[in-house]
């Protein structure tokens, strides 16, 4: 009896194995556009109305929270922007800062940059359910015109790129999401680099970059935008904040700062590129 | 009549599996901790293979795993497997022990946190997820054990209850 329950056990074991193990073959291979893809879509378009439902219900209670365990950060973050908003109020006072703030402000449909590409506007709804990737997923699909690897921006400058789309949500790679890569191009020394994501942070490391390049603390960084990268030239992507060069390294550690935070930020526009 | 009562389980299961779904896609990425949530299908399958032995878990496991994975970017079956064999194993660990004291779910839901998330980064390496295999991420192992571990206060009672064959329609506390 103890036998036959032993037995019994195993095969149940190994049949879970060997479905797990047929499913991801058959997802590595298939993609968006097999099986598990099109399962997928549908999932998450299934848990669409519940997912807007619960999050405006949740709205308030999500505030209190990011309050409570993001208190130490939001300090931070408040003592940054204080003293970004003073050398704000200097340039006011030259009249060009306060029409480039008056320029942000007219919203996403306005970008300074990237304005010959068309957009699709959307709203963040909720961040990734796992722990292993740094997602966010946007209120719009195919449905409105949303494709694979559009890249996506918010204010001020590159936030990612859309990773796998349903009829009526997007999954949006962040670039601090481990898997994420672009191309980067600093403004001043043309110097290029690659940015790889870090999770949980907006500071990233840039690799590959040559230690002759003449990176300075204060550089703007941009989108390269080869002809096989997903995203599009000259997007604001982030700021130098610090550049370690040792003698005899063949490369330089420079350290930047994201321009887009999705942390903070609701909406976002989705670029249609390349442009069709 | 056995086969009327099987049915009825597997439909309390099958909701406890979209209210879990649910809870985990829509309000914990609300609730992030250190950036981490917790994996709550994991957590109740866990709680059953501790209560009604590893078969049942690791088929819960499996299809907990699995609504999760409709919603990751990983490979579909991934935390399904991982899920599958984590409360398989601590499922079979149990049956050797005497049933724990209640005061000990929280921390065999932390074991069970760090073996579903040590396999997730271990399988996901081997199917092509290299990205996962970093040292940032036992980091995240650990912190979501934990939550995993606070989470099982309210999951085990719920997810033993909602499991148990002799119950009606009707949720009525489970305990030891």
């Amino acid at each position: 009896m103890a036998d036959l329950r032993s037995n019994r056990r195993r095969t149940i074991l190994i049949l879970l194995i060997l479905t797990s193990i047929t499913l991801i073959t058959l997802d590595t291979r298939g993609g968006d556009s097999g099986v598990g893809g099109t399962v997928r879509n549908a999932a998450r378009d299934a848990f669409a109305p519940v997912q807007d439902g619960v999050d405006q219900l949740l709205n308030p209670v999500a505030d209190w929270w990011d309050g409570v365990t993001k208190a130490g950060s939001i300090k931070d973050e408040n003592r940054r922007l204080r003293r970004e908003l003073q050398a704000e109020r200097g340039k006011v006072a030259t009249g060009r800062a306060a029409r480039a703030e008056i320029e942000r402000l007219k919203g996403l449909a306005k970008l300074p940059y990237a304005p010959s590409i068309p957009g699709v506007e959307a709203q963040i709804v909720i961040g990734s359910p796992g722990n292993f990737e740094a997602t966010v997923t946007l209120n719009k699909g195919t449905d409105d015109g949303v494709g694979t690897n559009m890249p996506v921006v918010a204010g001020a400058g590159l936030l990612g790129r859309v990773a796998r789309v349903s009829g009526r949500r997007a999954t949006v790679l962040l670039l601090t999401d481990r898997d994420s890569g672009v191309g980067v191009r600093d403004v001043r020394s043309q110097a290029q680099a690659v940015l790889n994501g870090n999770p949980d942070t907006q500071l990233q490391t840039l690799d590959a970059l040559e230690a002759a390049s003449d990176v300075k603390v204060g550089d703007d960084l941009v989108t390269i935008g080869n002809p096989d990268s997903p995203y599009p030239p000259d997007i604001p992507v982030g700021k130098v904040v610090a550049v370690r060069k040792r003698t005899g390294d063949l490369t330089q550690r420079v350290t930047i700062r994201l321009l887009a935070d999705a942390s903070t930020t609701e909406f976002v526009r989705v670029l249609q590129w390349p442009v069709p | 009549m056995a086969g009327a009562v099987m049915a009825v389980r597997l439909v309390r299961l099958a909701l406890l599996l979209i209210l879990l779904t649910v809870l985990q896609t829509a309000v914990f990425p609300h609730l992030r901790v250190a950036g981490v949530v917790p994996d709550l299908g994991l957590v109740a399958a866990v709680a059953i293979a501790v209560r009604y032995g590893p078969e049942t878990g690791a088929a819960f496991g499996f299809a907990a795993g699995l609504a999760s994975d409709l919603f990751l970017q990983t490979p579909l079956g991934l935390a399904a497997l991982s899920f599958a064999l984590t409360a398989y194993l601590v499922g079979a660990m149990q049956n050797t022990l005497a049933r724990p004291a209640r005061w000990m779910r929280p921390a065999i839901a932390v074991g069970g946190g760090l073996v579903a998330g040590l396999l997730f980064v271990g399988l996901g390496a081997l199917v092509g997820q290299e990205q996962l295999f970093a040292v940032l991420s036992l980091r995240t192992i650990v912190l979501a054990a934990v939550y995993d571990g606070v989470v099982a206060v309210a999951i085990f009672p719920l997810a033993i209850s909602v499991a148990d064959p002799r119950n009606g329609l009707g949720v009525r506390a489970a305990g030891y």
